[in-house]
């Protein structure tokens, strides 16, 4: 008798081991989901409060080397996007698109050491040139040496700038140094965007 | 066959270097798959066919990036005929050997990309210009045997 009650609940222990392997899977999907959803949300709320024209996009594919710093879109000439359109996430700057098909994008990501933001610190408005470096943190050249720049400092783009538009947050100066040359000072910048992690981005029609 | 299978290999390489899991990319850096399966085909392909998939491979990497097309389109191809030209001089059966010679190529690979970079104008620190040099070409290295396993079950194939 016990063996036949044995049986049987061997046989429900491993249904019930399946159903927990299959809801645990139905579990992790739904949790990305709802981060997705979350992102989303606070895309279209950007969106909706933003001045700018803006079509929405997934990053689809990034750069095959380390030598450079891009990502493809999943949308292209069809939604309206054009090279030199600028790309930005509701955390900041993103880049500029350097080329478009039919369907896709080319992205450059602003810490592409062939990126060149001209910028400003928000508090003594001190312009600036940010490029990247292809490591976590941007660089701000041409600053004079008396240049009025602190830790911790906010920069934006300038109006100088014919491609993007003035105000967007580039990131947040963490460190300060002097150039080679002795003449200039250069900021390491911290992008407001985590560029490594990006999934979804805004790009700007203008 | 053996074509569509080089192509369909060719495309998957390329899509897994396009969305590489973050969890295996190892200071900002990540294994070049493409360069690894255009020399893996060098010892497994007569030396035309191998430099035409040279070519393919190359210009697929060119299409993702940013930089000027068809820079990788002939670096792979000059690979391809330097490794073809060693492999008349010396065994590459040896697995060691077949090791040394992707760890040679994928360094002088990303030197020329480098010093390219460099001389386009752009400012990379020596610190950032040492890790993409020698972290690319040792991890480039350590994947080859996997990619080379695929060129040879490929290149057996029928």
């Amino acid at each position: 008798m016990g063996l036949v009650f044995y049986h049987r609940n061997m046989l429900l222990a491993q249904k019930l081991q399946q159903d927990l392997g299959f809801l645990r899977a139905r579990l992790f999907d739904l949790r990305e989901i709802n981060l997705e959803n979350a992102r989303l949300r606070g895309l279209l709320n950007f969106k909706q409060k933003s001045p700018w024209r803006l079509v929405a996009a997934r990053v689809v594919a990034r750069s095959p080397d380390s030598w450079s710093s891009s990502v493809i879109l999943d949308k292209g000439r069809y939604n309206g996007i054009k090279p030199g359109m600028v790309v930005i996430s509701p955390a900041g700057l993103v880049g500029t698109v350097i080329e478009s098909a039919q369907d896709s994008a080319k992205v450059l990501l602003v810490n592409d050491p062939n990126q060149g933001v001209s910028s400003i610190i928000q508090r003594s408005r001190q312009e600036g040139l940010v490029s990247g470096t292809l490591g976590t943190n941007l660089i701000m050249r041409y600053l004079p040496d008396d240049a009025d720049i602190a830790v911790g400092d906010l920069v934006v783009t300038s109006e100088l700038s014919q491609l993007y538009p003035k105000g967007i947050l580039v990131g947040r100066v963490v460190n300060l140094g002097k150039e080679f040359s002795g003449l200039n000072r250069y900021a390491l910048v911290k992008p407001a965007v985590d560029l490594a992690n990006i999934e979804e981005v805004l790009v700007i029609i203008p | 066959m053996k074509r569509l299978l080089i192509l369909l290999a060719i495309i998957i390489l390329a899509t897994l270097q396009l969305n590489w899991p973050a969890c295996l990319v190892f200071f900002h850096c990540k294994p070049d798959l493409l360069l690894i399966f255009a020399l893996a085909l060098v010892f497994y392909l007569d030396f035309k066919y191998a430099l035409l998939c040279a070519a393919l491979t190359g210009l697929v990497k060119d299409v993702f990036l940013p930089a000027t097309l068809g820079f990788n389109m002939v670096l792979f191809c000059l690979w391809v005929y330097l490794v073809d030209r060693l492999n008349r001089q010396i065994s590459a059966e040896e697995v060691y050997v077949r090791w040394a010679v992707v760890l040679l190529t994928a360094f002088l690979h990303n030197l020329i990309l480098g010093l390219a970079s460099l001389a386009g104008g752009n400012i990379i620190s020596p610190v950032i210009f040492l890790r993409n040099l020698l972290i690319i070409s040792v991890y480039t290295t350590l994947i080859s045997p996997a990619v080379f396993k695929l060129a040879k079950k490929i290149s057996s194939t029928f």
